[in-house]
């Protein structure tokens, strides 16, 4: 079964994507390490979108599909902004110093690390990211 | 996310629940209250912290810049293994001083 939730693109719906995740992680009955690894992974693409998708625009949709089956989780955000493929960010060199770090660019790059297999799609006027993460 | 900040010989700063995009704009402002201070150690208690993001580990490098900058030290104490992970995975635990 899917479960789907629709947010609105301000900062403060993150409280519902949050309880969205809780909600359904334990219905699935994920342990507590892969649930913080999932929120985390999905706090990171959806801030993004919330951030960028739409410019000076309010009251826009941003649509989470959530799926659990064959030990495999799928979650597929949806938004009908600006085309953008957050994968096509620059990888951050993580043996950098401090002093040298960039601000930018570690979220995407733990969404990467933290899931399986992370793909990204524009297909009618929709940036369309699919995350997978195999549950053992 | 519940912050706490005890002054001493050393500050220590006690975060407990998410350090989330929401709960990290409380943290910032913290943060720049005490690099504002005249304060030369800083230890943040991470017992009771269950979750960073992006936004978070930003700040903790905000921290780290800022206490070297003032030739202070920034310690992180009693962290969770799962946040611990994420510190390795980003590359931060080369960096941060990480106490068991």
């Amino acid at each position: 079964m899917i479960n789907t939730l629709h947010i609105k693109n301000e900062l403060e719906q993150l409280t519902r994507l949050y309880e969205f995740l809780d909600l359904h992680a334990s219905a699935y009955g994920l342990e507590e390490q892969l649930t913080m690894q999932i929120k985390l992974a999905l706090e990171e693409v959806v801030t993004n979108v919330i951030l960028y998708a739409y410019p000076d625009k309010k009251d826009q949709d941003i649509r989470i599909d959530m799926n659990y089956g064959n030990k495999q989780l799928t979650i597929v955000i949806t938004d009908k902004g600006t085309p953008f493929n957050p994968l096509e960010m620059k990888e951050p060199d993580i043996t950098l110093p401090p002093e040298e770090r960039p601000i930018g660019g570690l979220g995407i790059y733990l969404v990467k690390q933290l899931m399986t297999e992370v793909t990204y799609s524009r297909s009618s006027g929709k940036n369309i990211l699919t995350m997978t993460k195999d549950i053992h | 996310m519940k912050i706490t900040v005890k002054n001493g010989n050393e500050t220590i700063i006690n975060l407990s629940g998410q350090l989330d995009t929401l709960t990290s704009a409380d943290f910032e402002k913290e943060i720049t209250k005490i690099l504002a201070e005249d304060v030369h150690t800083v230890v943040l208690d991470g017992t009771e912290l269950t979750y960073i993001s992006s936004a978070g580990l930003r700040l903790l490098l905000t921290l780290q810049k800022g206490m070297k900058a003032k030739n202070g030290t920034f310690r992180l104490r009693n962290l969770q293994q799962d946040i611990i992970d994420i510190l390795n995975i980003t590359g931060f635990s080369s960096f941060l001083t990480i106490e068991s």
